[in-house]
């Protein structure tokens, strides 16, 4: 799953753009979030319309693509900023990437409101025919005090307020999925992706029990374990023979990124053709072995588990 | 003859919004002056650091502060009041403040049958924030619904029981400007108020 970030400011020192670093940071384990920068946006004009601009565009795309957005908003005069308002006017005028997507709004204030008023208005700003966002329901995350909220790294100081917003998040990733899954029109495989079992808690014939899934060096210890052959050593293929070392050669010099997960939904192999960093989909030889769940964050692995189940 | 200041809240140059504020001033000349001002031209608001209001906002401050009351006409935008609306405000509730406890009559048109309702409704809480604090006219929605047919060619309403709502609002507005003169006992403590919002902004 990809989400989109908002901080809904231009000021250059925002603790709404700190909180919401925050969420992408801390949670980076649960769900993939970009940032995404108003700052180039220019006033809303319907006499003179911008939407082919390049800052325009650039929102109107990175939004379109994204499975959902998370906006971070601060409260000036009992309501959101003009320049928030403006994105939203924009994005409603001649495009409306925010149609039919799940949004959540936080927000944080100097004073004990937390942005309520505003979080309320950009609800139903939202909801706006022309914006026509799916605002998710209820949850409130008001951070009040906000100028003693967060220690020098950026970190949220309060435990309680952490884990309160984790679970705010969970929720929504939930309502994400099912607000998309309502969205797509007739794909009917959607259940079966979710039923997924990606932490690959089950055996199949060519499981190697025994050996810890998440281990680093599970590819070492999983092979003494079957006794697996490497280097010189012939392995009897459907039509041939080759070595280990041959195969190894083989495989890396495709010029494709090649992964294998078992039906088991586990990781076992990818083609160690350059380094991590190089990759499209970056690979670490620490990561071979572990469940699906752990390799990525789940939107990406439904395709790539089921389609590359033998 | 009193002096009221009419608020554009739009940057569009073909706007109903305008042309009622135009048909106010000129149906009402004879009851009180009414300047028009344009919000648009601002800098998006951004909160500087070094405190510096654009010299136009400073401009805008100082007629309003002139003035007996203002007139906002708006549009709506997305269930809201327009941005470049919100934006001028902001800028005349940052440092300075204009608004405090001004007289404020708000008024709206569009082309649907709502007549800017939440428009209204929205630009009535952001008024009454603690930066701003107006003293914004109770029980007074003017809404304009329809308003390609809702004036002729030469700007004039043409619905008469519009008119008729129109001319009793604004004889309301004259009289609450007159009470307001009376309601100064918040002003104080809304000024303190104020004064405490700016250093936390400036800190």
């Amino acid at each position: 799953m990809k989400l989109v970030g908002i901080a809904g400011t231009v000021e250059d020192k925002s603790y709404n753009k700190i909180l919401l670093q925050f969420i992408a940071n801390h949670f980076s384990r649960l769900v993939d979030i970009e940032i995404l920068g108003i700052e180039d946006i220019p006033m809303f004009d319907q006499d003179n319309d911008q939407t082919n601009s390049g800052a325009i565009q650039y929102l109107n795309r990175k939004i379109s693509g994204a499975d959902g957005v998370i906006i971070a908003t601060p409260e000036h005069n009992h309501t959101i900023t003009a320049a928030l308002k403006s994105v939203i006017e924009w994005l409603s005028f001649k495009v409306h990437p925010f149609s039919n997507k799940p949004v959540m709004i936080v927000g944080a204030s100097y004073y004990e409101q937390g942005s309520s008023r505003a979080q309320l208005n950009l609800r139903q700003i939202l909801e706006a025919p022309g914006v026509n966002a799916i605002v998710f329901p209820g949850n409130e995350f008001l951070l009040a005090n906000v100028k003693e909220a967060f220690d020098d790294n950026g970190n949220l100081k309060d435990d309680k307020t952490t884990a309160f917003l984790e679970s705010t998040l969970q929720k929504f990733l939930k309502f994400v999925k099912v607000i998309n899954t309502m969205d797509q029109a007739s794909g009917g495989n959607d259940d079966a992706a979710d039923s997924e079992d990606l932490n690959a808690t089950g055996k199949i014939s060519t499981t190697i029990e025994d050996v810890d899934m998440a281990a680093d060096d599970w590819v070492e210890k999983a092979a003494e374990k079957v006794h697996a052959v490497d280097g010189n050593t012939y392995v009897k293929l459907d039509r041939g023979l080759l070595t280990v070392d041959q195969l190894n050669y083989f495989l890396n010099s495709m010029p494709i990124e090649l992964t294998y997960a078992d039906s088991n939904n586990q990781f076992i192999y990818y083609n160690k053709m350059t380094d991590t960093k190089k990759m499209l989909a970056p690979r670490r030889p620490g990561q071979v072995g572990d469940p699906l769940s752990l390799v990525h964050p789940s939107g990406l692995l439904r395709e790539l588990s089921t389609s590359f189940t033998p | 003859m009193r002096k009221y200041i009419g608020l554009v809240g739009t940057n569009t140059k073909q706007s109903t919004n305008r042309q009622l504020l135009q048909f106010m001033k000129r149906h009402f000349k004879k009851q009180a002056e009414i300047e028009l001002i344009e919000v648009s031209g601002l800098p998006m608001f951004n909160k500087p650091q070094d405190k510096q209001v654009p010299a136009r906002a400073i401009e805008i401050a100082k007629k309003i502060d002139a003035s007996d009351g203002v007139i906002i006409s708006t549009p709506e935008y997305d269930h809201a009041v327009p941005a470049v609306l919100m934006n001028a405000l902001e800028w005349l509730s940052y440092g300075i403040h204009p608004l405090l406890d001004k007289p404020v009559m708000i008024i709206g048109a569009s082309f649907g049958s709502l007549g800017t309702s939440r428009a209204q409704a929205h630009l009535r809480q952001m008024l009454d924030s603690p930066e701003i604090s107006a003293r914004v006219m109770p029980s007074s929605e003017y809404l304009v619904g329809h308003v390609l047919e809702a004036f002729d060619d030469q700007g004039n309403l043409t619905d008469k029981d519009k008119v008729k709502q129109l001319d009793a609002l604004f004889a309301d507005y004259q009289q609450f400007v007159e009470i307001s003169k009376e309601l100064w006992h918040t002003l104080k403590v809304d000024k303190e108020e104020v004064k405490k919002i700016d250093a936390e902004d400036f800190k």
